[in-house]
């Protein structure tokens, strides 16, 4: 994936009206959107845990 | 949300793989679904008020098939009423009795032409009518459609001139913005005043519904 490519789909994930948030193998909350940020209230530099906002908790390597 | 408060959203998780399959994360899509709920109970509503006009028709139909049989069983009545009291020496106390039903039952022949009226008899015929002298006629139907709190006054003009239209269409009508009005009231009461009287229409009025002025 060329780093153009890249920019463009982290564009269009930033501008959907979908909250998105994506976590790594630990569960630790790595992206969210800006839908989700206005959403919850959080920052980019302080991302709240997935399950703290939806419910569910995330996949992880030990639960997957 | 920001403000602490839950909104319901239709929830999408995914895991996130490497190339080789292995779980690198997971991958959370939140849509908020408020603005369909409020479209699907716009929908339900209007299916609802659907249903409803659709059951209120039928009722009108059933309405004039009852009243039609209603009507001769009550000729039945008043007719052996009126012999039954023909047949008694005029001082028997029975009379009174015999007088009430006759009384009665002519006060439910009026409900049932009304009823009949009302239910329409599937044709038009124009002729001239007075406004007034009809709303007072469908007093009681009129009273019949509205809950016990709401009272109906009326302040009908004596001297309107007739119109030509159909009864039972003018009927329908009549009955239709008092049953709004009906529902505008709220549960505990009050009043609906049925005013008839003159008015010249503006110049806009005419042009959008075709009609002559004077």
């Amino acid at each position: 994936m060329t780093r153009m490519h890249f920019a463009r789909i982290r564009a269009a994930v930033d501008a959907a009206s979908d909250a998105i948030i994506m976590t790594d193998d630990f569960g630790r909350t790595v992206y969210g959107n800006q839908a989700f940020l206005e959403l919850t209230g959080a920052t980019a530099d302080q991302l709240p845990a997935a399950e703290a906002v939806f419910g569910v908790a995330p996949l992880t390597v030990a639960n997957h | 949300m920001a403000n602490g408060s839950a909104i319901p959203v239709s929830l999408l998780i995914d895991p996130i793989t490497d190339t080789d399959g292995r779980l690198i994360g997971t991958l959370y899509i939140a849509t908020d679904i408020r603005a369909r709920r409020s479209l699907e109970e716009e929908r339900l509503r209007l299916e609802q008020n659907l249903m409803q006009h659709q059951k209120l028709e039928s009722i009108g139909v059933l309405a004039g098939g009852i009243a039609r049989d209603f009507n001769n069983l009550l000729t039945t009545i008043v007719a052996n009423a009126t012999l039954a009291v023909d047949s008694l020496p005029s001082n028997a106390g029975e009379v009174e009795y015999i007088s009430a039903i006759n009384t009665a039952a002519e006060h439910a022949a009026a409900l049932c032409r009304e009823l009949l009226a009302y239910a329409g008899r599937g044709q038009f015929i124009i002729q001239p009518i007075s406004v007034s002298e009809l709303l007072h006629e469908m007093g009681t139907l009129l009273r019949v459609a509205t809950d016990s709190l709401t009272t109906v006054a009326y302040r009908l003009a004596a001297d309107l001139p007739a119109i030509d239209a159909d009864e039972a269409q003018l009927r329908q009508v009549f009955m239709n913005l008092l049953v709004n009005a009906a529902e505008a009231v709220d549960e505990t009461g009050g009043e609906i005043t049925v005013t008839t009287g003159r008015a010249r229409p503006s110049a806009s009025f005419s042009t959008a519904f075709g009609v002559g002025m004077g």
